[in-house]
């Protein structure tokens, strides 16, 4: 069975925004939202000083909370993982957007509700989301966790550390963080210092 | 220090419309109760009690088509066409249209009593109880405690109690009088709740208390007062724990949406 998911080496991303911007054009976001975005934030005190880039967008959640609540059963997650919307039922409700612990969906203005779908129409043409192909660092991995031997597979057995989002909320994400900057992990996660 | 490219989507996705919505569904709800017993106990007024019951539902819903971002995409329909138990806007739905037809039934006094007496019930249940279930599911929201699942259907029968205190139904003062202090209770158990528990939602409750804290007492002691005010002033007395529990719900729903991730 096919478990799409990504990693991102925070080792290696300089939080550039390629990838935002990549998403932004190759999905046609409008303006004032959006599926991918950077946070940057500065951990320690000087002289003992770094930065953790963390791209942020939707986890594609192995449990994810927008699919139980949606009236019509527009949230939903495909064969392959990707949890996905079917703009045609959606009633702009926005039940997903309150149950989403990430904050990675939004309101269009035809009506209806996006995020992050991995690129779902390259994907199923056997290409990576454009954030992959486009991340100058190749801090990006994406494939199937399934696989022992997909890209996603490889980089995350070989990193020395992994993290997800909010881990205690239960939500199992399929977005990895690898090699966080701070030893303690995500920042804003633990609330530790370096 | 943190800095941004690019946004999280966390603004508000819930507006005043919603807010007028949550009033709505409350008077409906409750108004759907009012119905279910006096059909069950056969009270003379019942007719009545139906044709107020069905406005209630039909404003609830016209309030919440004209919110809806879609509300020309005709969506809607999938509503009844899906089968999703686990959401409970879905429940909601079904709750008001399972009640608005088993009111109009009530209001025609035609066909199987028994059904529609049924209908009532079981819709009255759904519509009361699915606004807080709408709230406490979501575990990433921390203003939005399981509490809501009490709250809810409480402050939601203080504004149906209210308005029928307010034209003057006999049976209404002792039930407002008990509900009203039952709902300021729970307003006070929801915030004590919040205030000694986790981390996350000791800082909702900071959040909460420093932005809404006054208003938030405002309307529990409007709950509070109904007692006194049930002989005294008896317009008062209806119009004043009816706008208190407006009030403690519209402040929830406004204040819950923060999630506090990450700032």
């Amino acid at each position: 069975m096919t478990r799409l998911a990504m990693a991102i080496d925070l080792a290696s991303c300089v939080g550039c925004a390629a990838c935002s911007i990549a998403c932004k054009m190759e999905n046609e976001v409008p303006l004032g939202v959006h599926r991918l975005w950077i946070r940057n934030t500065t951990l320690g005190t000087f002289p003992n000083l770094t930065v953790e880039h963390r791209p942020e967008q939707c986890l594609h959640c192995e449990y994810p909370p927008c699919v139980p609540v949606c009236p019509t059963g527009c949230c939903f997650v495909r064969a392959d993982g990707i949890v996905d919307i079917d703009v045609k039922k959606c009633i702009g409700c926005s039940a997903c957007i309150a149950a989403c612990p990430y904050d990675a969906r939004f309101m269009l203005p035809q009506g209806y509700v996006s995020k992050c779908d991995f690129c779902k129409h390259r994907v199923d043409e056997g290409r990576v989301p454009a954030c992959v192909e486009t991340c100058p660092t190749l801090c990006r991995t994406f494939g199937d966790l399934d696989d022992p031997n997909s890209p996603v597979s490889i980089a995350i057995r070989e990193a020395k550390r992994v993290d997800v989002l909010r881990p205690g909320l239960g939500t199992e994400p399929n977005l990895y963080y690898l090699n966080t900057p701070a030893a303690f992990g995500l920042a804003g996660q633990q609330g530790g210092t370096l | 220090m943190t800095e941004f490219y690019g946004l999280p989507n966390s603004e508000h996705f819930w507006h005043w419309p919603t807010l007028i919505h949550f009033a709505l569904v409350a008077l409906a709800g409750g108004a759907v109760l009012v119905t279910a017993i006096a059909s069950i106990k056969n009270h003379p007024k019942v007719r009545t009690y139906a044709l107020i019951t069905m406005v209630l539902i039909v404003l609830d819903l016209l309030t919440l088509w004209i919110e809806s971002p879609s509300r020309f995409r005709f969506t809607h329909v999938w509503l009844f066409l899906a089968f999703t138990p686990t959401a409970p806007i879905w429940l909601g739905a079904w709750g008001l249209i399972i009640s608005l037809g088993s009111s109009f039934f009530v209001w025609l006094n035609k066909g199987p009593k028994l059904l529609w007496n049924a209908g009532l019930v079981v819709g009255a249940t759904l519509a009361l109880v699915y606004p807080g279930l709408a709230l406490a599911l979501n575990i990433n929201r921390p203003l939005w405690t399981p509490a809501l699942l009490l709250l809810f259907p409480l402050t939601g029968m203080v504004t149906v109690l209210g308005l029928a205190h307010l034209f003057k139904q006999a049976w209404a003062a002792r039930w407002l009088v008990a509900v009203s202090l039952a709902s300021a209770v729970m307003g006070v158990v929801y915030l004590f709740a919040l205030a000694t528990g986790s981390a996350e939602a000791r800082g909702a409750f900071d959040y909460f208390w420093s932005h809404d804290g006054a208003l938030f007492s405002l309307g529990v002691a409007a709950l509070l007062v109904a007692p006194l005010l049930i002989r005294r002033v008896p317009l008062l007395a209806g119009l004043v724990p009816l706008l208190g529990a407006t009030l403690i719900r519209s402040l929830i729903v406004e204040a819950g949406q923060a999630q506090f991730f990450g700032f």
